[in-house]
């Protein structure tokens, strides 16, 4: 699935669309960045509720092309405006991290 | 350099000897501007442990008395101690009681020799991403007034003792006064940007805790340290060996690195759990000058390997 189907199907409010057109497959939850900077599996989105500008360089370094924050919770403007640089596409959810999995395994997305 | 010598401290007096030589300064580009002026004030060796949590910390022992972290300290020749309960201040003012109540039990029995330990107000930190940051002050009245400030920024959850421990805030005799009802282990909505500019307007030294460690570290949650974080220092866990700590000193870059006990009961206060300030005299002054490698006061490299 493209990003772009991703994000429609989670009914996510998007702050970037980055390069909706790209497929993923997979997908990794956390929000400890040497967690997941030493995890994250390929082509992989990633759900966090850490909306820090140290994610977008995370995201940047594992070849992230899109980030799920999840709980409802408010990126920091130095985020957005580095994923906007960097072509990472943003998605605000208001659902918890636990329900955005469900929804994204339920249309195939696997760990 | 004599003057250790002839107010008759003798671990201090031995330590100064080598003080020029030995030890590691981090910066070193600056170490020894002190000794040239005529007017330079004599620096010592002042063993300092500035991270020490109390019963006020719910995951502290509640061995962690006030008279009893004053004897433990003194007997392991600690002569500069911050206290650094989790996101309080509140028991600052017990320690400083108990530390001068001792003194002065020695001064009227003539064996006053210095090795109570002088009482630096702190907290350790819990930021929004769950970081450990600890924060010193010039006295325990800049304590309060920031203990305010983040008090305001702590979620409302009550501490349950049963789960968590008790949060006793005591005198000096270890008389309970009081408990905190809200829980104190828990990140205020602060971030660590926030709070690290917080304390600096207000005066403070901060430090970031433990980074080496898996939790509340800030390199674990956000990764490496940048250059233009406002910290005056880091500090790596005790339970390094020395080669891992340099390992780490070449990951911090011209940081200055400090090692301190985060005792959480008594017998995790030791001399080799901490390290040594080369300083005139121990105050926060001071310890800000050495902490950014000034006027001669310095950190020595806490490890006994000194880095290459």
């Amino acid at each position: 699935m493209t990003i772009g189907e991703i994000l429609s199907h989670l009914g996510a409010d998007v702050a970037n669309i980055g390069d909706g057109e790209r497929e993923v497959t997979r997908g990794i939850v956390g929000d400890l960045l040497s967690h997941v900077m030493g995890t994250a599996p390929e082509n992989a989105l990633w759900i966090t509720i850490h909306g820090h500008l140290n994610v977008a360089a995370v995201a940047v370094l594992r070849d992230i092309p899109c980030v799920i924050l999840a709980g409802g919770r408010t990126p920091s403007p130095e985020f957005l405006e580095r994923c906007c640089t960097e072509g990472i596409a943003v998605g605000l959810m208001k659902d918890a991290a636990f329900d955005v999995c469900g929804k994204l395994w339920e249309i195939g997305l696997r760990g | 350099m004599e003057s250790a010598g002839t107010e008759g401290r003798r671990t201090l007096s031995e330590s100064e000897t080598h003080a020029p030589e030995s030890g590691h300064s981090v910066n070193p580009g600056a170490s020894t501007s002190a000794f040239a002026g005529e007017t330079a004030p004599l620096l010592r060796r002042f063993r300092t442990d500035l991270h020490v949590h109390s019963v006020l910390s719910p995951c502290a022992e509640l061995e962690m008395g006030a008279p009893e972290i004053i004897q433990r300290a003194s007997r392991e020749e600690i002569t500069l101690l911050a206290l650094t309960d989790h996101n309080a201040v509140a028991n600052v003012p017990a320690l400083m009681e108990a530390a001068e109540v001792e003194r002065e039990r020695l001064r009227v029995s003539g064996t006053d020799d210095g090795s109570i330990p002088r009482i630096l107000c702190g907290v350790e930190v819990q930021t929004e991403e769950d970081i450990h940051l600890v924060a010193l002050f010039r006295s325990a009245e800049d304590g309060f007034a920031f203990q305010e400030w983040l008090w305001e920024a702590l979620p409302s959850r009550a501490n349950d003792p049963d789960i968590f421990g008790y949060q006793l805030i005591i005198d000096g005799k270890n008389a309970v006064l009081d408990q905190v009802a809200t829980l104190l282990v828990q990140g205020v909505s602060r971030s660590v940007e926030e709070v690290i500019a917080e304390i600096r307007h207000r005066g403070g030294l901060s430090f970031l805790a433990h980074v080496d460690r898996p939790g509340f570290s800030y390199v674990e949650v956000l990764g490496p340290v940048p250059e233009d974080l406002a910290v005056d220092a880091v500090e790596l866990s005790r339970r390094l060996s020395a080669e891992e700590a340099l390992a780490w000193r070449s990951r911090l870059g011209a940081r200055t690195i400090l090692r301190s006990s985060d005792a959480h009961r008594l017998e995790d206060l030791r001399r080799e759990h901490c390290m040594e300030l080369l300083l005139a005299e121990p105050t926060f002054d001071e310890v800000a000058l050495a902490l950014r490698n000034e006027a001669g006061r310095r950190v020595l490299w806490p490890w006994e390997e000194t880095p290459p």
